[in-house]
């Protein structure tokens, strides 16, 4: 099939009025991929998806799909299929009309869609024909067939927004654009859907683009992560990369729950940055005493009895998930509580405890005061 | 679902009567708050609506003439008398032609103006205000202006016809264009109401459903109209057509001020007809019989209309 595209974004901007909402950004989808823009609401990542699908003029760059620059085009030129946040559906049509509906635009002449006039064109039975047995197969693949005859209106959340995705895969597109399609659904049906369009994804192999502000689907479903930010794209890596390796301190803390645990520090003479007794050396120019910011993830730290000049505080709260323990401890001075993901099997920690944290050096990220991440040089 | 009918329905249902049966004091307190609350609507509702209503029935039923001191029942009498009346039937005829061509003209030259409206970039509201200006105008002061423009010497219209070279006509005294004369005046003060209408439909119509017919293939304005436009605007555009019609059927001011019903009966219309019968005939009971008639008419409409509205138009 012809499901295979790449799309390329050079410099991307985008204005409302004097307002800029997209600062120039640089992204490449290969064929194939599944890239998850994520970031907070208003970052600009819906309005990125509309300049790609060409619902929005952009201001300056290119968008470039399968090496055609596409910047004028209207959005049917395109051939991408988009998935809206609140489905979209024609409420007049039946999920089979609204499913028929690109194909009809695509095969049919304006004389051959006519109201009435349309049966007496040549050719519109046959392929009318052809439309029908496409469609019935499509709502087959995605267990709808019995749907097709109802309005949008009497179906479920999930039903229609199956139904979205049968309207978008129908006619094969290269890129398939999903805005937030997952919002609108409660928190056991999402976690469903999003299985449901990975397993898509790894069918059609097609190019997906997909805007969330859940990370948890961001992480989950893609094959790397755009993480935005004002307008900005801060880093595109893999998952697990953007997870343990993340370039900026704001991706560190977008990414992951609870929290990532930041802790302010002096660098040292040498411009390394002492922590319980180990050194981790800073590589780069961290002049000798500038504040530097260390994080860690609440996995990646142990609690251990307090240690003088070490990281330590009192636990004020212990939340026990199941699987998880999540401690918070206060280490005072009115910064944030820290906190501590401990297993079941470990030690109890108790309120009111006085504890120690380790970091192992290896599992430490050391941000610049800027926020730009600090390579971290062998001990 | 309507407050009101939230809380028939509450009453209708099995607990709510098995609870009234119990006879507890509090729902009995509650009952009577119930009626207590809608009494004020209810009283102007009877005198005001249902109770002239009444009296034209009743009145239609007999001979009463104005300024009489006294009336007798004549039964149907009135109406039969209507059936036989060639001015009747011709006034009725010419009330249908009126709707006819009015109805049709002012739903579609109001959607034109909304959407053209919608899709313009500036001057939105000047447009808006412009064509709504008919409709706030004071009819019979409008009407004035109209007999100038159609004078048969120097009215602008037939000036106008004559600088490209064809003959005007009388266009008000002649019975050929007197009625049609008319029904364009009735579209002009009419379809900017129709306007307003659709532009309220047309905004609460969701951007997305656009922006998916867009993706979707639907390129030129037509196919997004024929997708989106035109089926969105399915509830008001049948709301417009009622509305319009039974407005187009109180068609009055207009004949009254430029032909009084001729030339020759050629623009007698129902209303018309009924206010030369009362105020000028004094024969108030068959008036009134004339009245009843174009109540039927307007109240069949509007029982088409919620019925077609409740049935088919729920998205």
């Amino acid at each position: 099939m012809s499901g295979l595209a790449q799309v390329d974004l050079r410099q991307v901007r985008k204005s409302f009025d004097r307002t800029e909402v997209l600062k120039g950004i640089d992204l490449s989808v290969t064929h194939g991929e599944f890239v998850a823009l994520v970031g907070a609401s208003g970052c600009g990542k819906s309005t990125l998806l509309r300049v790609i699908a060409g619902l929005e003029p952009l201001s300056g760059g290119d968008v470039v799909i399968d090496g055609r620059t596409v910047n004028g085009a209207s959005p049917s030129e395109r051939d991408l299929a988009m998935v809206f946040q609140s489905y979209a559906l024609y409420p007049h049509l039946s999920v089979f009309d609204n499913i028929a509906v690109p194909l009809r635009m695509r095969r049919l002449n304006a004389l051959q869609r006519a109201p009435l006039l349309r049966w007496l064109m040549p050719g519109t039975r046959t392929t009318e024909h052809g439309i029908r047995r496409d469609v019935e197969r499509l709502a087959a693949l995605l267990v709808i067939t019995e749907l097709l005859a109802r309005k949008p209106g009497q179906l479920s959340g999930g039903q229609r927004q199956r139904v979205a995705v049968g309207r978008a895969m129908v006619r094969e597109p290269k890129v398939f654009l999903f805005d937030e399609p997952l919002s609108n659904l409660d928190a056991k049906l999402r976690v469903h859907m999003r299985a449901e369009i990975a397993q898509l994804h790894r069918e059609l192999r097609a190019t997906f683009i997909y805007v969330t502000h859940d990370q948890a689907e961001a992480m989950t479903m893609s094959d790397r992560v755009a993480v935005m930010m004002d307008g900005r794209l801060l880093q595109v890596a893999a998952p697990a990369e953007i997870y343990n390796d993340p370039q900026d301190l704001r991706v560190a803390e977008f990414i992951g729950s609870p929290r990532i645990n930041v802790v302010d520090l002096l660098a040292g003479d040498d411009g390394t940055v002492r922590l319980n007794g180990t050194h981790v050396r800073i590589r780069a120019k961290a002049a000798p005493g500038d504040r530097v910011k260390l994080g860690f993830r609440p996995e990646a730290a142990r609690l251990i009895e307090p240690v003088a000049g070490g990281l330590c505080g009192r636990v004020i709260h212990v939340e026990n998930l199941g699987p998880d323990i999540f401690v918070h401890v206060s280490t005072g001075g009115g910064a944030g509580a820290l906190i501590v993901r401990t297993a079941p099997g470990e030690p109890r920690a108790h309120i009111g405890e006085n504890v120690g944290l380790d970091v192992p050096p290896g599992r430490a990220l050391i941000f610049a005061s800027d926020g730009k991440r600090l390579q971290r040089a062998a001990a | 679902m309507s407050e009101a009918a939230v809380e028939s329905a509450q009453m209708a249902s099995p607990r709510w009567r098995a609870a009234l049966a119990r006879g507890r004091g509090y729902d009995r307190a509650r009952l009577a708050a119930a009626y207590a609350l809608s009494a004020p609507a209810l009283v102007l509702m009877v005198l005001l609506i249902v109770g002239p209503l009444l009296a034209v029935v009743v009145i239609a039923c007999t001979d009463y003439q104005l300024g009489d001191r006294s009336l007798r029942f004549v039964g149907l009498a009135n109406f039969r008398a209507l059936a036989s009346d060639a001015v009747f039937w011709k006034a009725l005829g010419n009330t249908a032609l009126y709707v006819l061509v009015v109805v049709p003209g002012s739903v579609a030259l109001g959607l034109a103006a909304a959407t053209l409206i919608e899709a313009a970039t500036g001057l939105k509201a000047f447009f808006r205000t412009i064509l709504f200006l008919p409709v706030m105008a004071t009819l019979v002061a409008m009407a004035v202006v109209w007999e100038f423009m159609l004078h048969p010497t120097f009215g602008l219209v037939n000036l106008a016809l004559g600088a490209v070279g064809l003959q005007g006509r009388n266009w008000l005294q002649d019975s050929d264009t007197a009625l049609y004369v008319l029904a364009v005046i009735g579209v002009w003060q009419q379809f900017g109401f129709n306007m307003v209408l659709f532009l309220a439909g047309l905004s609460s119509i969701p951007r997305h459903l656009y922006e998916a017919a867009a993706i979707d293939g639907a390129g030129s304005a037509w196919d997004r109209f024929c997708l989106v436009t035109w089926p969105m605007l399915g509830p008001v555009t049948l709301f417009v057509i009622v509305i319009s019609t039974i407005r187009a059927f109180q068609v009055f001011d207009t004949v009254q001020a430029l032909t009084r019903g001729g030339p020759n009966k050629a623009t007698e219309v129902l209303l018309y007809s009924m206010y030369a019968e009362a105020f000028e005939f004094f024969r108030t009971g068959y008036a009134a019989a004339i009245a009843v008639v174009l109540i039927v008419l307007v109240t069949m409409l509007t029982l088409v209309k919620a019925h077609v509205l409740e049935r088919r138009v729920h998205y």
